[in-house]
């Protein structure tokens, strides 16, 4: 491509200039490489490749949420930060908290060369290590390349962000957004059809709706030269909050409902440029069968487990993470193949400033008895801590003979 | 020879039916709803399954035929019947789509019931496999029903629909015990005239499971499929492939049911699943063929037949157990 080469200096072949009429490109994306698909970036790097690239335009990502919703916040935050820093319009609907504050607290965007220094300390640290030592028993593998913990993104495509840091207002005022506050919404006769749905959920498909073909995002509006791309963000869908009782017992009286808007949505989003992204309560649904249609509903759903209070908190094995991610679901979208990645083991992690998604990978051993046996036991202790037998598992860690 | 109903029927048009096994087997006992239909009336011989009888079944005779060549290796007859393709859980779905976009041979008149994707998502596909559906649709060989279109068409529709057509999805906002509109779409779409052009009709339902999340009771749902098979099947002497999704340690026990009495109607159950060790790069599952012999001869296995395949972008390859590239 020529674009490839034109940092170094121009290559023979040259794309012909107006050779087919270019779509005008919507700020933000990049088409896809194996189907063609306009993606967006989930706010998160490490995610996008665990995605296949990032969020396509006209899906929605599911995340169930971990036990006490921090880590799965953070993902809807970045969500939303990373639409303001690519120019898209903002849908954010919550039962819980306010959408103005939800946006007052998204993180600031990491600037291009800060966020190269942060990362590039990392690599070069390793890097010099490698140069000073060479391999000496296991020189055979000098040359292999490193392992890579993250998935690394092969073009610059997300923005990194400081959690530590809000983002600034005027980067906020300079997108149009649009909030879904339930509990200051006006309760007035729904002028769809409600098909038995809850209340709420109507509302949010009605308002929804009105601000895809008002916004033009439908396509609905020809005189529109300039498209956008709208995000929409839902947060807490299924919990008590909007109604629903599918968290609250066993046997709920509305079982459909939660599945039969998501079936609205996905065909509101089918239709128009926009991508979503919702968090699901999912451990407090107590009916299973509710989470696999919900599931099969979904493009992408991404599951939380975090540590906290768990008994893997304290286990060796997981110590440099905060946490495991499920990857249930990819879509395929316009082929019959989907970017699966290789690795279905992984965690996260909460820096000081950064969330990132890693491959699990076990700690080094630098016990007094490095042996194989120790690491044996250690992953059988794993096993048995996390079905409860606490007891067992701390005889198990030190043989006596 | 496909004995039509399992079990002992009485009348059929106007009044409901009644299929019942007068030995109390394991066949259907229950009420059909009364939809007012008129199907050419037959008189019913005993279920083929336990009593070992085979009587034909009155005016309508039905015959295997034939069937075009199926995506895998080995002669496969695809007879006049129910094909159940049921998707479990695996890291590479196995394309249902492929599967159901080479069931219609060239000729056949399809009749594509979408639920879950959109036409461009089949139709870049079906490009992918050297189906043209946008020709097909234009010449009328395919009629296509976009769920998620026709869910938003009734959800924020305004009342300006036409009488005579009334919304397949008409059972969200309805009774969600009557699939009728969407059984009068299939009627139409199947039996309309100058449909005597093309070969036998073939009715793709992509995603039964979908319609349970939406409401749809599985009694509704079994009704539904019921009245597809007899009149695509019996009537119009075509096929019917079914999509279901289903897994091993599903808790969902509606989508069970529906899955269950569609695998014992079925002539052909193709049952996708991943691998029970895992993922792997090579072998993306493994797909059960089974035949139902034992429908049509009592006292004879069901043929079972196991591939494995891997997922290709523009291909499925199909191969035996333990011939994956993985190994070889």
């Amino acid at each position: 491509m020529a674009a490839a080469g034109g940092a170094r200096g121009r290559t023979s072949f040259q794309r012909r200039a107006g050779a087919g009429a270019r779509p005008a490109a919507l700020p933000g994306t990049r088409p896809a490489l194996r189907h063609g698909q306009l993606l967006l970036s989930s706010g998160l790097p490490s995610l996008d490749c665990v995605l296949g690239g990032g969020v396509a335009v006209g899906t929605l990502l599911l995340i169930e949420e971990d036990k006490y919703g921090l880590y799965s916040n953070l993902l809807f935050k970045y969500f939303l930060a990373e639409g303001i820093v690519c120019g898209h319009d903002l849908f954010v609907a919550s039962a819980k908290e306010h959408p103005d504050n939800i946006l007052k607290e998204l993180p600031a965007p990491l600037l291009d060369d800060t966020c190269g220094k942060e990362l590039g300390d990392e690599a070069a640290a390793v890097k010099s290590e490698d140069v000073q030592d060479s391999m000496k028993i296991a020189w055979r593998y000098q040359n292999l390349p490193k392992m890579e913990a993250s998935p690394t993104p092969y073009t610059k495509f997300g923005h990194y962000y400081d959690i530590s840091k809000k983002m600034s207002p005027e980067l906020i005022q300079s997108i149009k957004w649009h909030s879904f506050y339930l509990h200051e919404e006006p309760s007035s006769p729904p002028k769809m059809k409600t098909c038995n749905m809850n209340g709420a959920y109507v509302r949010l498909l009605q308002s929804l709706q009105r601000i895809i073909s008002q916004g033009g995002f439908d396509g609905s509006d020809p005189q529109k030269k300039q498209k956008n791309v709208l995000r929409i963000g839902i947060q807490g869908l299924g919990s008590p909050l909007w109604g629903d009782d599918i968290c609250c017992s066993d046997t709920p009286e509305d079982v459909h409902s939660l599945t039969k808007f998501l079936y609205v949505l996905r065909g509101l989003l089918r239709k128009s440029l926009s991508a979503c992204i919702i968090t699901v309560p999912a451990h407090l649904i107590q009916n299973k069968a509710i989470m696999e249609r919900v599931t099969n509903l979904s493009d992408m759903v991404v599951g939380l487990e975090s540590f906290i209070g768990s008994e893997r908190e304290t286990n060796p094995l997981y110590k440099d993470y905060h946490g495991l991610v499920h990857v249930h679901q990819i879509p395929r979208l316009n082929s019959l193949i989907c970017d699966v990645s290789d690795t279905k083991d992984l965690a996260f992690r909460l820096k000081r400033k950064l969330f990132t998604i890693e491959r699990l990978h076990l700690p080094p051993d630098l016990s007094d008895t490095v042996s194989r046996a120790s690491k044996q036991e250690l992953a059988g202790s794993a096993k048995l801590l996390s079905s409860g037998c606490a007891a067992m598992a701390i005889g198990k860690r030190h043989l006596d003979f | 020879m496909l004995s039509g109903l399992k079990g002992n029927s009485e009348r059929w048009a106007g009044g409901g039916l009644r299929a019942s096994c007068p030995q109390n087997c394991h066949c259907l006992s229950r009420d059909f709803p009364a939809w007012k239909y008129s199907f050419t009336s037959w008189k019913e011989g005993s279920c083929g399954k336990c009593h070992g009888e085979q009587k034909s079944s009155g005016k309508v005779k039905i015959e295997s035929r034939e069937g075009s060549a199926w995506a895998c290796q080995g002669p496969c007859r695809q007879p006049c019947g129910l094909a159940a393709v049921v998707g479990g859980l695996c890291y590479q779905h196995c394309p249902v789509e492929l599967l159901t976009c080479l069931s219609s041979p060239a000729g056949c008149k399809v009749c594509f019931v979408a639920l879950l994707q959109s036409f461009s998502h089949y139709s870049i596909v079906a490009q992918k496999l050297g189906v043209n559906l946008t020709a097909a649709k234009e010449r009328g060989q395919l009629v296509f029903l976009e769920g998620l279109k026709s869910c938003l068409d009734l959800v924020f529709g305004e009342e300006e629909e036409q009488p005579g057509q009334p919304n397949p999805l008409l059972f969200l906002s309805e009774s969600p015990s009557d699939l009728r509109a969407l059984f009068d779409l299939v009627r139409v779409s199947l039996s309309a005239a100058g449909s005597q052009a093309w070969a036998g009709p073939v009715l793709l339902l992509d995603d039964l499971s979908v319609l349970l999340g939406l409401g749809a009771t599985p009694v509704a749902l079994l009704d539904f499929i019921h009245y597809c098979r007899a009149l695509v099947c019996c009537q119009l002497k075509g096929n019917v492939v079914v999509l279901v999704h289903s897994s091993e340690d599903s808790e969902d026990e509606e989508n069970e049911l529906v899955v269950n009495s569609l695998c014992h109607h079925s002539d052909l159950i193709l049952w996708a699943e991943g691998l029970a060790t895992g993922f792997c790069k090579d072998v993306h599952g493994q797909l059960k063929i089974i035949q139902r012999v034992s429908l049509q001869q009592a006292g004879q296995q069901d043929l079972v037949q196991l591939y494995q395949y891997k997922i290709q972008d523009r291909n499925v390859t199909f191969f035996a157990r333990g011939l994956s590239a993985a190994v070889l």
